[in-house]
């Protein structure tokens, strides 16, 4: 039976430069153990006899040479390169501009112009730059001039009492020319909100303020919001 | 003094502590610096990657990266491993590199890797020349997973100290003792296998 000591065991003490006592009296690992030194003797000689393309020194300086040296065609890479940054600014620059304000309220000269009445005559009425709340009475009429293509939600506390599609003609939505007059009473002393909005998808309003603000804002619609305190 | 000692048959050599390089280097005379590196290092390097990679192609495409990196790089060398083991780390990296590539090669063309160069000279005798030993060595040595090719080439194919190596490798000494001490029986019995296979002939 052969002794299989060496390399499990013994050859790990070899490595570590400690001494094996077993091997001296075991010929079964004094074998091995020749057997390892013939290997590790012959280890080094991998490759000793051939050392390559003689020219190999030379091929070292040329490619190094050639890293340093500009290419011929290296300032056309770096031109059309900036070109493709100046492009991609550009673009950057000119879809921000147009880009939709997502979420936020339309630009001026989409806003509504919200007027009260009383008597048939203009009591108190505001530009759409001014802030958006305005108060009036009971019984006041609420007056609302849309340009063209522009729906008006009137909500009461919170809730959709009105509704006037663009172009379409009903009971207190005039269109004309310019776009639409929306009136109506203020019957109750709460706050109205009315809502002026662009195109807005078929399905809207729901009837209830805040979802329907919702709805617009991940429709990412335009929208404007006007507040009336009616007391 | 260093020594750098090649065993077996090949001549010793023996190599100076680098003080003239460093010495240009503080010069910043990198060329210089390169010129005597290459004398100094390049058939090691080569020889390195020709126990690595088993290719002469891949060994001196290897070599020539190595010294193209050196040359960017050794203005920036700090000197804590000395010369030697800093080339020779960046020699193991490009092996390991070209070897991944070579197998994606093959793997994508499904090339058949070269068959092994069996030495010619068969003799019917177990008392091999060395030279023979180390031919039959080298495709065993290619059939080793590569961290152990790595532990066994650093440590008896360029007679680095386990301290050494473990500076080149980047891994402990213990651990490199562990992966020669598993694979050294491996090559044996790939040895043996190959050596029967010869007689069988």
């Amino acid at each position: 039976m052969t002794c299989e000591r060496y390399w499990r065991e013994g050859i790990v003490l070899v490595e570590r430069g400690l001494v094996d006592p077993h091997r001296d009296g075991c010929p079964d690992c004094m074998r091995a153990h020749a057997s390892r030194q013939e290997l590790v003797e012959a280890l080094p000689l991998i490759g000793a006899s051939d050392t390559g393309d003689p020219h190999w020194q030379g091929n070292v300086w040329r490619r190094i040479d050639e890293e340093r040296a500009p290419s011929p065609w290296r300032w056309r890479w770096q031109l059309a390169g900036a070109l493709t940054v100046a492009c991609v600014v550009a673009l950057w620059i000119g879809l921000g501009r147009t880009r939709p304000d997502v979420g936020r309220r339309r630009p001026d000269e989409a806003r509504a112009r919200i007027e009260i009445v009383a008597e048939g005559e203009p009591m108190r009425s505001r530009s759409s730059a001014n802030p958006t709340s305005i108060s009036a009475n009971v019984d006041d009429r609420l007056r609302v001039t849309v340009g063209k293509a522009s729906d008006v939600w009137i909500y009461r506390a919170g809730r959709l009492v009105w509704q006037c599609r663009a172009g379409h003609a009903s009971d207190g939505c005039a269109p004309n020319s310019d776009g639409m007059v929306v009136e109506m009473v203020l019957s109750m002393p709460v706050v109205y909100q009315v809502i002026t909005v662009k195109a807005p998808p078929v399905a809207l309003p729901h009837g209830g303020l805040d979802d329907d603000r919702a709805a617009l804002e991940s429709a990412r619609i335009f929208y404007f919001e006007d507040k009336v305190s009616v007391h | 003094m260093a020594m750098w000692k090649i065993l077996g048959d090949a001549a010793e050599q023996t190599v100076p502590d680098d003080d003239d390089i460093r010495t240009l280097l503080r010069a910043n005379d990198v060329r210089r610096a390169l010129t005597l590196m290459m004398g100094r290092y390049g058939d090691g390097v080569y020889r390195f990657a020709y126990a690595m990679t088993h290719s002469c192609h891949l060994a001196e495409e290897v070599r020539q990266q190595v010294f193209v990196e050196v040359y960017r790089d050794l203005a920036s060398f700090t000197g804590r491993a000395s010369l030697r083991a800093w080339v020779l780390g960046i020699t193991r990296h490009r092996c390991l590199d070209a070897a991944k590539k070579h197998k994606r090669w093959t793997n994508r063309f499904k090339n058949e890797p070269p068959p092994d160069e069996e030495p010619d000279d068969h003799e019917p005798e177990r008392e091999l020349d060395r030279s023979r030993l180390a031919k039959i060595l080298a495709i065993c040595l290619a059939k080793l997973a590569p961290a152990a090719r790595d532990a066994v080439v650093l440590r008896y194919h360029q007679d680095l100290s386990y301290d050494e190596a473990s500076v080149v490798a980047g891994d402990h000494a213990g651990t490199l003792q562990q992966r020669v001490a598993r694979a050294l029986p491996a090559l044996r019995r790939c040895v043996d296998a190959r050596l029967h296979v010869g007689e069988g002939r």
